[in-house]
């Protein structure tokens, strides 16, 4: 039975779905999209994701999305081998990681994303007229004054600051959560080590892997997760090396910025 | 031996006591007048680092949130199933739960506080009081809801947004309901359960007009409060004061509301 999947290569919901594709030994029929020219935007991909965002799969004729639904899913359909710890209460443990990125860690991810360097590609080549006309597209009036304000005040923007200090919070957590087993739910390696390789990859990406020197644990888990095939075929496989570029030359010279916001939280 | 904390209005606490219900098991329970805030002592915050109901303790080992417990119970005692039993039957279940979490949850309290739950406060604190306590929250999204619904009341600005979304959400489960009985086809499952305490405070800020015209909406929610275990989750622990004022501000707000979701 085919697998389709609409994705993007650097998103990190699609980097979510690829990796557990990839330790289920699945391959899958690629759509890939361009995100920055609103192709999740069409109506004919909405039909099928009325939220317009990536991933969605299409697996035996049905539409999954969601990418914490469609992980779950997959390990339903193909059970072996699980990624769902088999002891209920570790399994409540994985679901409680797997819940706060919908909760409020994605948006504070795309926030440092954004605010950091993703901005520079919202602003290259634009007047100030088109920057403005882009921002004012955003249809939902949250998205649109947070993005506006990440875009033009970078490090600055109100929002990034509370954002940083989720992120930290996450790292804090996983920290002791580590300290307690090898991996996030305990002794099994489970969907929520995988829902949150991409957002810790994500932070070394944006050159604050600095983090990682006082949170030990995390750092042996990130490379634990790295030598891992699945991370290989799911996420480095299809990281765009443009955006690697702007993350390692912006997060560089965000750094100190970054520093002292945290400093002064 | 399971122990639960929670309260009888709290809607995350009904999810999971319908859920027990449905399952049959019995509890101990510690109930928490959330008004008098035990829900913030160190001690709780140990077990339940978010301060809030409810918290299941499983001979001994803690589960917090109300989606995590309820599917936590679901694999702990199988049966009666309480999730489709096809996969992409539970994904869809799964989309639904997880609506409530990402904001649907929240914008109940925005309903209830500011055209209900407001009054509460002022019946016993001076303002200055009441501002303290709304300073005391310690999440800050919730912070700024509280500011506003608690001192704005229907002039909050978070109330338009709540009105709209559960319009939607309506229309969202009469629609699901065109294709089965329950909102994920024809099995009664968690997602069911999870809504259940929604259409409940719908009902009980007299905002049953929301499906007035969607005879589905209302037979599924006859079909839930048919069920045993909606007596036992929910309708046994109803709090007469809480319904009293609901009822009164509710009724004081109804063409407000209308106008709002219009």
């Amino acid at each position: 039975m085919t697998i389709e999947l609409y994705h993007n290569g650097m998103s990190t919901c699609s980097q979510k779905v690829r990796v557990t594709l990839a330790e289920k030994g699945q391959d899958f029929v690629s759509h890939h999209f361009n995100l920055r020219a609103g192709d999740q935007h069409r109506p004919e991909y909405l039909a099928i994701n009325p939220n317009g965002v990536v991933p969605t799969i299409i697996h035996d004729g049905k539409v999954v999305y969601e990418s914490a639904v469609v992980d779950e899913y997959l390990d339903d359909v193909f059970p072996d081998p699980p990624l769902k710890p088999s002891d209920p209460y570790e399994r409540a443990r994985m679901r409680l990681w797997v819940k706060q990125l919908d909760e409020g860690l994605h948006a504070a991810s795309a926030t440092i994303s954004a605010c950091i360097a993703f901005r520079y590609q919202f602003m290259e080549g634009k007047t100030e007229a088109e920057l403005k006309k882009t921002l004012d597209g955003y249809v939902d009036p949250v998205k649109r004054e947070r993005m506006s304000e990440n875009v033009l005040a970078g490090v600055e923007s109100r929002f990034f600051k509370p954002a940083i200090g989720r992120i930290v919070k996450m790292l804090d957590d996983m920290q002791a959560a580590l300290s307690e087993g090898t991996w996030m739910a305990g002794n099994a390696y489970s969907l929520a080590d995988i829902a949150f390789a991409p957002y810790v990859t994500r932070v070394a990406h944006l050159q604050q892997d600095w983090l990682f020197d006082t949170r030990p644990k995390v750092a042996d888990w990130l490379e634990r997760m790295r030598a891992r095939p699945a991370y290989q075929k799911g996420m480095a496989d299809w990281f765009n090396p443009d955006f690697l570029a702007l993350m390692e030359e912006k997060g560089g010279e965000n750094r100190d910025g970054v520093k002292s916001v945290l400093e002064g939280r | 031996m399971l122990e639960l904390y929670h309260n009888d209005m709290s809607t995350c606490a009904q999810k999971v006591r319908l859920t027990l219900a449905e399952k049959g098991l019995e509890w101990t329970g510690h109930h928490f007048n959330l008004r008098e805030g035990p829900q913030h002592k160190p001690d709780y915050l140990k077990l339940n680092p978010g301060g809030v109901v409810p918290t299941l303790i499983d001979d001994g080992r803690v589960i917090i949130e109300s989606t995590v417990i309820m599917e936590y119970i679901d694999d702990r005692w199988p049966d009666p199933a309480l999730r489709p039993s096809d996969p992409h039957g539970r994904a869809r279940m799964r989309l639904w739960t997880k609506q409530l979490d990402e904001g649907l949850h929240a914008m109940t309290g925005v309903l209830s506080s500011s055209i209900a739950f407001r009054y509460q406060h002022f019946a016993i604190k001076t303002e200055d009081e009441v501002r303290q306590t709304i300073e005391n929250i310690p999440d800050r999204g919730k912070r700024e809801r509280q500011r506003e619904n608690i001192l704005k009341g229907l002039d909050s600005k978070f109330l338009p947004v709540a009105v709209k979304r559960f319009a939607k959400l309506i229309g969202d489960i009469d629609g699901a309901l065109a294709e089965g009985d329950w909102l994920v086809g024809n099995e009664f499952s968690l997602a069911d359960i999870a809504y259940t305490p929604y259409m409940v405070r719908l009902t009980h800020l007299q905002m049953g007009w929301l499906w007035e015209d969607k005879p589905a909406v209302a037979d599924w929610f006859a079909r839930i409060q048919a069920r045993p275990s909606f007596q036992a989750g929910i309708g046994g622990w109803l709090n007469d004061s809480y319904l009293t004022l609901m009822a009164e501000k509710g009724n004081e707000a109804t063409g407000q509301l209308r106008a709002l979701a219009a």
